[in-house]
This record gives C-alpha cells, structure tokens and sequence, in this order.
C-alpha cells in the first residue's frame, strides 16, 4: 500500500503507515542531524515522538533547519 | 563596565547583534561576526534539502553565539508561530525575532498579525523579539503583551537608508518599559552611532556588514559605532541651541 503526502511543498508517494522516523530515514536524513524540526498539517511534531508519530495520507509535511538569515 | 543588555533574563555584553545572510562566503561571515564581537547571531528556518546534505549553520555558530531564529517571510501569525514552534525545536531556544511581513514588497510588518502573534508566543512562553514599525504605540502594545524587547525599523529592510524618522525612534525608547532594538535600514557606522545616542539599547543589522565592500572592516567599524554611540547616549548631549554660544572666556579679550 502507497499514499500520497505533501512533503516540503511536493507531492510525495510512500508507503503506508509510515513513522516519522521512517519518512527521515527513507530521505536519508539522520534523525539525530543538529537543527532538524518537523511539523506536520500545520503542527509542531517534536523530536521524542518521531519514532511512535505516524503519517497519515495527504498530510502535509515541512521538515526544516536553520539557514542563514537577517 | 557593568553596562549590560539584559534582554530576557539574559545579560549581553554586546549591544549589536547580526544577522548571518548574504556575505560572500561562509569564512568572510564567520570572520565578521568575530569583528563585531556580536554575541547573538540571527538565522533563519527553512526547509531543508532534500536532494544531498548541506552542512547546517548550527554546526560552525551553535556552540559560539546565541542563535537567535527569526520569521522572516511569514505573512500570518500562523506561519509565524509554527515557525517559532520549529526554531524552538531546532535550536533548542525560546528566543524569537518575530517578523510578520505584510507586503512583500516595501517587507513593512503586518501589525495586526504581528500583535497576534506575539500574545500566542508569549503565552507559550517564548522570549519574543518583535520587528516591528517605528511607531510608539505598536512599541507600547508589543511591550504591554509581555515581549522582550521592540526592535522598531530604521528604515526598510535592506535599504541603509540609516534612521528615517529619527524623533519617532527616540520617542519610542523614552517610552519603552523594555530594550528598543533597532532593527532593519542601517547603511553605515554613523547610522548605528545614532540609534545607540537616541537611546536605544541595541542595533541588529545584517545587510550593511555584509554587503558593504569589506564586511569584516565593517563589522569592526559597526562594533566601534556601537560602543561611541552608547557612551555618548550615558555621558548625556548637550541640549541643541538655534545660536552660537561662545566656547570661550568673554571677559580678558585684549583690546577690550
């Protein structure tokens, strides 16, 4: 089973019953990375519920970090 | 001595905090925010890559300065507070420079969502740092909703056209219960000088370090600009007069 999400701004197709921690992991991004946050539909998900938070069909994911700014 | 920022609790020693953008490379950055002796670096929170890593800003200024997460771009209170939410998260601090764009163009805040915005933060208990309009009454209401400090604009963003409504800004820090930061417009060293003499307790600027053809000359000269700026601003200037009065003894003058 695939589902479709919205990952920074794309359409993204993954598996279903995805974690959080295994969305990072499939983009190749190391969970333990200083600076990384993610929210999803709108919400703070913090760092300790990475591993149990689940991602839902066509939510909206934004995965960030700290970039130079003014 | 013992002439410290106090900003949330904190005490800075450095009354010029600097942004992390647009320098030609990351050594002339770095460099930089050594020269001005910034003790608290700006950054921004933005999607990351997906495409291959890229080192992140918190691994080479983490551990040396206060980084200090804005919401640059934001255009609701909401973007801004989630923002917030992940800077908190990434950086594992509850400052915030709370930006809230209402035009992308001229980049003038949006007050009515920056107000909201700030109130959510602050509630949440976030050290909130609002750029925000040189108007005194939108200092007020940011200061009585319980932020840090007010970081009125100079002049737009990025446009070192220096202190635009100067009497506007000195109002505002006669006024202020909390630090008057001036954010945003500084051009160059006299701009800084002038904001810290009119009262306020500290600049943050980005563009005029660097942009300017020798940043880390600049950052020196910003940091001396500073320091004059905030000695004159306590050594107190002499009130203005419309006529010359002479500077010397009238009495002994030969020929007299």
């Amino acid at each position: 089973m695939s589902m479709t999400i919205r990952l920074n701004g794309n359409t993204e197709t993954v598996e279903a019953n995805l974690t959080v921690l295994g969305l990072l992991t499939r983009l190749g991004i190391d969970p333990q990375r200083r600076g990384l946050a993610l929210a999803m539909n709108g919400a703070l998900v913090p760092r300790r519920t990475w591993s149990e938070a689940t991602i839902a069909a066509g939510a909206d994911v934004e995965i960030v970090q700290p970039l130079q700014g003014g | 001595m013992g002439d410290t920022l106090i900003i949330g609790g904190r005490s800075l020693n450095s009354r010029l905090l600097i942004g992390s953008a647009g320098y030609p490379n990351q050594q002339v950055m770095l460099d930089a925010i050594v020269a001005s002796g910034a003790e608290v670096v700006t950054v921004s929170i933005r999607r990351i890559s997906l495409s291959g890593y890229s080192e992140s800003l918190v691994d080479v200024l983490a551990n040396r300065y206060l980084l200090l997460p804005n919401t640059a771009g934001c255009a609701t209170a909401r973007d801004a507070v989630l923002t917030a939410r992940l800077a908190r998260e990434s950086l594992e601090t509850d400052w915030i420079k709370l930006e809230v764009i209402g035009d992308r163009e001229t980049l003038y805040p949006d007050v009515e969502e920056l107000l909201k915005a700030a109130a959510e933060l602050v509630t949440d208990g976030f050290v909130v740092l609002p750029y925000c309009n040189d108007d005194p009454v939108t200092c007020r209401k940011l200061a009585d909703l319980g932020c840090a400090a007010v970081m009125p604009l100079g002049a737009p963003i990025g446009s070192g056209l220096g202190l635009c409504n100067p009497r506007a800004i000195e109002l505002i820090c006669t006024q202020s219960a909390v630090p008057v930061i001036l954010d945003a417009g500084i051009g160059t060293a006299s701009d800084a000088a002038l904001a810290l003499e009119l009262g306020c307790a500290g600049v943050l600027l980005n563009t005029a370090i660097a942009k300017a053809r020798q940043p880390v000359a600049m950052a020196a000269a910003m940091r001396a600009a500073v320091e004059a700026g905030r000695d004159a601003h306590r050594a107190g200037r002499i009130p203005k007069r419309l006529h010359a009065d002479p500077s010397s003894p009238q009495l002994g003058l030969i020929g007299s």
